[in-house]
């Protein structure tokens, strides 16, 4: 075949085109992140405001710059550009509302990416991906309680519990190769924790219950992406604790903030094995849930001494009994209840990190079982941004 | 776009002048679109990361405030970029072994654009033949022969001396001869629709 018959084959791939559709939405999409952004906006802490007071910010702005820039205008261009912002703020608001499975849920993680692009700061980078964690979090909980037909409200939900264990494992390993200082760790770790809490508060989880959830898989799901989030918390706080004081790059220890938390910790593992004790759940072995209470006192005797890497051992080997005993669910009338309480785990504690320079995050972290910090054997980054653009 | 309006508009953009971007936006969608297209091969995360090729061009621009010299060179390298990330974040991506991007276009209007094209069968062919080459070779063969861009911007996007840019075209086409020359004619079936006939007179 000559050549020029070859490459005037090849030409006609020039009829490829995306569609005009799709070229105009993303056209208005873009434009109207572009403004958002413009917009200055409160640092993203790990307590930043709920996506629904962004959205609304950004709308209210775009909307009142737009009409103050159209006087003098034709009557038909103000009309026609208002509309214009209006139904482009409402994309980019619908575009945060997204869920898996919605034409604008690509874009909205498209935008997550972009934000960390250009972020270059280890911490806020850490924090913005805690930042979309969160997000994912509140995806996940929206989508459970769609509770969809055929399944698909399972699949998506594994699609977001995935992309929120790839969210935590980049956290994990940002913070392993951009060592941050230990007080910001600890605050990252705590703001996990409380996500994962506030998650199964709302979801009604933790359940010992015997009965077979409507959707089991679903309940599966959840299940391990909570049991991920406290290890990944439990992870990080093992980082802050363990690591040797000459590695501090930063502050200091916050020992007592360490030791409330923990104690709040101990307080609400015990109310869940209460709890566990009291629906009957079947134990491998006669005086599991004595051993358990046997070792949460003694995690609190280890944190009245400071010693709290032992407290946290003992702490997170608790934790992985009472997971199993979640995910197995099975039952039993063998078990006595615990005197204590029977009531549902607490949402968690809300005073752990009010004096933690402001960072009250309540963002969760499901991740699998992930090594601490300092453990450079540990699973690979995953979820990584792209790089910057930069020709 | 005449280079002197295309400087005005980079420079307006770096200003902030979003209006100036969305003109930016509308002259190199569709090739952005196309060259990552025929990278990823899958609809829906060519649009994705066209849309995302343009937020980083703006925040490049107007945020780190970064001047352009070669708008083409930029925006491909944005698009590689963006690519190779894509790809090694899914490192477990699996590749269909015999899908093509008729297959994959699910777009009916995309499928109905092919159909009308007068040798549609022979756009199926090529294009097999192309996504089955190798990644340097494909890229070369999409910037100089689809995107028509000279070998000078071939090089500045690919990291390539001039030179090994004309290597890579000379064995690309080589490469694309010698696969047409073995392929034997095959219908090939578009989802949801009959399989293509070879026929002059194509009834699709």
């Amino acid at each position: 075949m000559p050549r020029s018959e070859l490459i005037r084959k090849i030409h006609q791939l020039r009829n490829v085109t995306p569609s005009a559709s799709w070229v105009e939405t993303t056209r208005g999409l873009i434009l109207a992140e572009i403004r958002r952004q413009e917009n200055p906006q409160p640092k993203v802490s790990v307590m930043a405001a709920q996506p629904r007071q962004q959205a609304e910010t950004a709308a209210g702005w775009n909307g009142w710059h737009i009409v103050r820039g159209l006087f003098g205008q034709p009557a038909f261009s103000i009309a026609a550009a208002f509309m214009l912002v209006m139904v482009s703020s409402l994309t980019v608001n619908a575009a945060h509302y997204s869920l898996p499975g919605e034409p604008l849920y690509r874009m909205k993680l498209a935008f997550e990416r972009t934000q960390l692009a250009l972020v270059s700061d280890a911490t806020r980078k850490a924090e913005l991906k805690v930042e979309f964690a969160r997000n994912r979090v509140k995806e996940l909980e929206r989508l459970v309680d769609q509770r969809a037909p055929g399944g698909s409200t399972s699949r998506e939900v594994n699609q977001v519990v995935a992309s929120f264990t790839s969210e935590m494992a980049s956290v994990q390993s940002e913070l392993r190769q951009n060592p941050v200082d230990r007080r910001t760790v600890f605050q990252i770790a705590v703001s996990v924790d409380r996500a994962g809490s506030e998650l199964a508060a709302k979801l009604g989880v933790p359940t010992y219950a015997s009965s077979t959830p409507a959707q089991p898989e679903v309940a599966v799901a959840v299940q391990q992406a909570l049991a991920a989030a406290e290890s990944t918390s439990l992870s990080a706080l093992q980082s802050v604790i363990s690591a040797p004081q000459s590695t501090t790059t930063n502050s200091t220890l916050p020992a007592g903030e360490i030791g409330r938390y923990l104690s709040e910790k101990v307080q609400a593992l015990r109310t869940e094995a209460g709890h566990a004790a009291g629906s009957g759940v079947a134990t491998s072995t006669a005086g599991t849930f004595a051993a358990i209470f046997t070792s949460l006192d003694g995690a609190q005797q280890d944190i009245s001494g400071e010693n709290f890497s032992a407290a946290l051992s003992k702490i997170t080997a608790v934790r992985e009994q009472l997971t199993v005993l979640k995910i197995s669910g099975s039952t039993s009338s063998s078990v006595p209840a615990d005197p204590e309480s029977s009531v549902l785990p607490s949402a968690g504690p809300d005073s752990a990190t009010e004096d933690a320079g402001g960072a009250q995050s309540t963002t969760t972290v499901p991740i699998g079982t992930a090594p601490a910090l300092n453990d450079k054997s540990g699973s690979g980054v995953a979820g990584e941004t792209a790089k910057d653009a930069t020709p | 776009m005449q280079k002197h309006l295309e400087k005005s508009l980079f420079e307006r953009t770096r200003n902030g002048d979003t209006e100036a971007f969305g003109e930016i936006y509308n002259a190199y969608i569709a090739k952005i679109y196309r060259f990552i297209l025929f990278k990823v091969q899958v609809r829906e995360e060519a649009e994705d990361l066209a849309a995302e090729v343009f937020l980083r061009a703006w925040q490049y621009l107007y945020q780190l405030q970064r001047s352009v010299d070669n708008p083409n060179a930029f925006f491909y390298q944005v698009a590689r970029n963006l690519v190779i990330d894509f790809y090694r974040q899914r490192v477990q991506r699996e590749v269909p072994a015999e899908s093509d991007v008729l297959d994959q276009v699910v777009d009916q209007r995309q499928q109905q654009l092919f159909q009308r094209i007068e040798r549609g069968l022979e756009v199926a062919e090529i294009e097999q033949t192309i996504r089955g080459l190798k990644d340097d070779y494909k890229e070369v063969i999409l910037l100089r022969y689809v995107e028509d861009l000279p070998i000078s911007e071939i090089a500045e996007i690919t990291g390539k001396s001039r030179g090994a840019v004309r290597v890579l075209i000379h064995r690309a086409l080589h490469a694309i001869r010698g696969q047409v020359k073995q392929r034997k004619p095959e219908a090939v079936g578009i989802k949801g629709s009959a399989p293509v006939r070879q026929s002059p007179e194509n009834d699709l």
